[in-house]
C-alpha cells in the first residue's frame, strides 16, 4: 500500500495544482466579444488534459499497480541499453548532499545582490566543489577565486554584462577590484 | 544557380577573421562539451549563449551552430574508447563501437564514426542549402491552421518518440505549455497566473526554463547520485584508422538509410539527434543486411547512429530558419540568439537580402565546420579524451555558475536567478520521478506560438475547430500527429497479444 501511495503521490500533487490553477483560470479578467473564446480557454484546456492524465495515473497506481506504462517509441531501445550494461557499482544517492547544494544555490541567489558577484561567486564555487566531494583544498581555492575573477573580467570587460556589485562595504570592495582590473 | 552564388558569398563571409574565429571556437567548445559526460550538447549551447550577446549576429549563429554539429560527434570518442557516452546520442555507439574497440580495433571503430560524422554533416549542410529556400517559399503560402498543425505535430512527437512513460511525457508537456501561459496574454492583454507578483507578470522566458531544468537540474541530479570518476590511464598509440573505399562500399546502404532517417527525424519538431541516433540503429536492426550481427561490433552499428545524429542537424535547422519553429533544445537556443539580435527567423528571412546572406554564411560555415570537426577529431583525439580527467565536481560548479550568468545576462534581471534555481529543483524532481524534461522545455518554447496560432485561427474562422482537419495540409499534419500518438499504443497492444498465447 505504501508503494502505491508513493507512486500516486506526484500525480496527486499535480492534480491538486491543476485544480487550483483551473480555479484561478476561471477568474481571468478580460474585455472581448462574448462570441469569441477568451484568454482562459487555452490554459483551461491544458489544465483539463493535465488533470485527466493525473487521474488516470492515480487510478492505475491503485487498480493496476503492476501494469507498465505505455512507453514512447524509444522505450524498446532504452530497455536494450540498460539490459546491455555491465552493472558498474554506483554510489548510494545522497539526499543530504543535494539538500546542501540546493541551500547553497538559494544562498547564492540571495547573497549576490548583497556581497556582489565576485565574493558571492567565489564562496559558491568553493562550496559547490567541496559538496561534489573534491578535497584538494588548494585547487578548490584556486578554482573559486580564479574562476570568479576570470568570470568578472570576461563578462564585465569583454562581453559587457553588468554583474551585481553588492551593497555597502562589499560594493566598495567590488568597485576597487574592478578598478584594479581596469574595468570602467 | 542563384543558391550557389549566395553560397559562394556565404563562404566569402565565413572566411572573415571574426567569423572564422567564431567557427573555430564553436568547434572546440562543441567537442569539449560533447566529451564531458556531465555536460550535454544542449547545456553547452546554453552556456555559450551569453558570450554571443555582444557579437554580430553572423558569428554568433556560426558559433552556436558549430557547437550543435560537433556536439553530435565528440561523445562518440569516449563512448567507443571508454564506454563513457558523452551524450545520450552516443548510447547506441556502445553496442557496436565499444564492442569493436574491445575486439582490439579501437582505431577502426574511431575511423568508422569519423567517416559517418563527416558524411552526415556534409549531407546536413547540403540539405540545408538545397531545401531551406523552397521550404521557406512553401511556408509563405501557409496560414495559421497549418502553422498550428505543424506545432501540434511537434508537441505530439515529443510525447510519442521519447523513452519512458507517455503519460509522464504528456504531463511534462502540459506543464511546459502552462508555464508559457504565465504573464500577459498576447491576444487580449489579460494577465494570467501572475498572482500579483511582478516577476510573473513579465512572463517566464523559455531560456530560463531551459537553463534551469536542463543545466542546473542535471547538475543537481548528478550530485544526488554522486559524480563518477573516469580514469583513462595511459592512452598509448591512440589513433584513427579511416575505412578504405572497399570497406565503405559494404556499408553504403546503412549510410544512405541512416542519413535519410537523420534528416527526416531532424525535420520533425520535437525530435532531435538522440532520437535520430536510436531510430537509425533500430532501422538497421530491422532492415540491415547484417541485422543479426548487430551488437557484435560491426561497422553498420557504428555508422548508422552517428550518420543519423549528425545529419539530423540539417533537418532540425530547416523548420527553425524557414518557419521560426525550433524543433529541439539546441535550435531553441539558436532561435533565442536570433531574437536577441533582433532577427525573427521565418520565411521572410530569405526575402531580405542582408538576412539571406547571413543565412548562407551559416550554411557555408556548416561545410567548413564539418571539415574542421573531422580534422580535430583525427588529429586532436588524445587531447580531447584527456578532458575526461577534469574533476566533475569542478566542471559542475562552473556549469551552474554559467547557467546563472546566462540567465542574468539575458535581461539583467536578478529575479531571473530565482526562476532558474526553481526550475533547477523542478528538473531534479522530474529526473527523480521519471518525468522527461524535453517535453517541458519544448512546451514552454512552442507554447506561445501554439496558442497564438490557435487563437488567431479560432478568431479568423469563427471558432470553427474543424478547419484544422478540413484544410488539406493542416489535416494531413494533424493525421500524422494522431498516428504518432497511436503507434506506441498499437505496439503495446500487439506486444500484449504476442505474449498472451504463451
Amino acid at each position: 500500500m505504501t508503494g502505491r501511495l508513493a507512486r500516486a503521490a506526484p500525480y496527486a500533487l499535480l492534480l491538486a495544482v491543476a485544480g487550483a490553477l483551473y480555479a484561478a483560470a476561471l477568474r481571468i479578467e478580460y474585455i472581448g466579444p462574448a462570441e469569441r473564446i477568451g484568454p482562459d480557454f487555452w490554459p483551461r484546456a491544458i489544465l483539463g488534459l493535465l488533470a485527466a492524465v493525473c487521474v488516470y495515473e492515480i487510478a492505475k497506481s491503485f487498480l493496476a499497480a503492476g501494469a507498465r506504462s505505455t512507453g514512447g517509441m524509444l522505450q524498446h531501445f532504452l530497455d536494450q541499453a540498460s539490459a546491455g550494461g555491465e552493472g558498474e557499482a554506483a554510489p548510494p544517492p545522497s539526499f543530504a548532499r543535494l539538500a546542501l547544494a540546493v541551500a547553497a544555490t538559494l544562498g547564492y541567489v540571495l547573497l549576490v545582490p548583497v556581497l556582489g558577484f565576485f565574493l558571492a561567486t567565489a564562496a559558491y564555487l568553493a562550496s559547490f566543489i567541496a559538496l561534489g566531494g573534491y578535497r584538494r583544498w588548494g585547487v578548490v581555492a584556486a578554482c573559486a577565486l580564479g574562476g570568479s575573477l576570470a568570470t568578472v573580467v570576461v563578462f564585465m570587460k569583454v562581453v559587457y554584462v553588468s554583474l551585481p556589485l553588492g551593497m555597502g562595504p562589499f560594493r566598495l570592495l567590488s568597485i576597487g577590484l574592478l578598478q584594479a582590473l581596469g574595468v570602467r | 544557380m542563384e543558391v550557389l552564388s549566395l553560397l559562394a558569398g556565404g563562404f566569402l563571409q565565413v572566411l572573415a577573421p571574426v567569423n572564422l574565429a567564431a567557427l573555430a571556437a564553436g568547434l572546440v567548445l562543441g567537442l569539449l562539451v560533447a566529451v564531458l559526460p556531465g555536460l550535454t550538447l544542449v547545456m553547452g549551447v546554453v552556456l555559450a549563449l551569453p558570450f554571443t550577446y555582444t557579437m554580430d549576429i553572423t558569428p554568433a549563429i556560426i558559433l552556436l551552430t558549430a557547437m550543435y554539429v560537433t556536439g553530435t560527434y565528440g561523445g562518440a570518442l569516449t563512448a567507443i574508447l571508454f564506454r563513457v557516452p558523452g551524450e545520450p546520442i552516443d548510447v547506441p555507439l556502445l553496442w557496436d563501437g565499444y564492442t569493436m574497440a574491445r575486439q582490439g580495433m579501437p582505431a577502426k571503430a574511431l575511423g568508422w564514426t569519423l567517416f559517418a560524422a563527416f558524411w552526415g554533416g556534409m549531407l546536413a549542410a547540403c540539405v540545408m542549402v538545397g531545401f531551406a529556400e523552397p521550404v521557406a517559399r512553401l511556408a509563405l503560402t501557409l496560414s495559421t491552421p497549418e502553422y498550428f498543425a505543424i506545432i501540434f505535430f511537434g508537441l505530439t512527437t515529443v510525447v510519442a518518440l521519447g523513452g519512458g512513460s507517455m503519460s509522464n511525457a504528456l504531463i511534462s508537456l502540459c506543464l511546459g505549455l502552462l508555464i508559457s501561459t504565465v504573464g500577459i496574454e498576447a491576444t487580449y492583454g489579460a494577465e494570467r497566473f501572475a498572482f500579483g507578483v511582478p516577476m510573473l507578470t513579465d512572463g517566464i522566458e523559455y531560456l530560463l526554463v531551459m537553463v534551469g531544468a536542463y543545466g542546473i537540474g542535471e547538475v543537481f541530479t548528478r550530485l544526488y547520485y554522486g559524480y563518477g570518476s573516469a580514469s583513462i590511464g595511459r592512452l598509448g598509440a591512440l589513433r584513427t584508422e579511416l575505412p578504405g573505399l572497399r570497406e565503405l562500399a559494404t556499408v553504403k546502404a546503412a549510410l544512405a538509410r541512416s542519413s535519410i532517417v537523420g534528416v527526416l527525424v531532424g525535420l520533425v519538431p520535437g525530435a532531435g539527434a538522440t532520437i535520430a541516433s536510436f531510430v537509425a540503429y533500430g532501422a538497421e536492426a530491422q532492415y540491415g543486411r547484417r541485422r543479426k550481427e548487430l551488437g557484435t561490433g560491426i561497422p553498420e552499428g557504428i555508422v548508422a547512429p552517428q550518420a543519423a545524429a549528425t545529419s539530423s542537424v540539417g533537418g532540425a535547422m530547416i523548420p527553425l530558419l524557414t518557419m521560426g519553429i525550433p524543433g529541439s533544445g539546441a535550435t531553441a537556443i539558436i532561435l533565442g540568439a536570433f531574437l536577441l539580435h533582433g532577427v525573427q527567423p521565418g520565411p521572410q528571412i530569405f526575402t531580405n537580402p542582408e538576412q539571406s546572406q547571413m543565412v548562407y554564411a551559416v550554411f557555408a560555415s556548416m561545410f567548413l565546420g564539418v571539415l574542421g570537426m573531422c580534422l580535430l577529431g583525427y588529429f586532436a583525439i588524445k587531447a580531447l579524451v584527456r578532458v575526461l580527467e577534469f574533476p566533475e565536481a569542478v566542471v559542475s560548479a562552473f556549469v551552474v555558475l554559467f547557467c546563472f550568468i546566462g540567465a542574468f545576462a539575458a535581461r539583467n534581471n536578478l529575479s531571473d536567478l530565482y526562476v532558474i534555481a526553481a526550475f533547477g529543483v523542478l528538473g531534479f524532481l522530474f529526473e527523480l520521478w521519471r518525468f522527461p524534461i524535453a517535453p517541458l522545455v519544448l512546451g514552454s518554447i512552442l507554447g506561445p506560438l501554439a496558442e497564438t496560432t490557435f487563437m488567431t485561427t479560432m478568431i479568423s474562422f469563427g471558432n470553427d475547430w474543424t478547419v484544422f482537419f478540413t484544410r488539406p495540409v493542416a489535416g494531413a499534419v494533424m493525421a500524422l500527429s494522431v498516428l504518432a500518438l497511436l503507434v506506441p499504443l498499437l505496439r503495446r497492444l500487439r506486444r500484449r497479444r504476442t505474449i498472451a498465447p504463451r
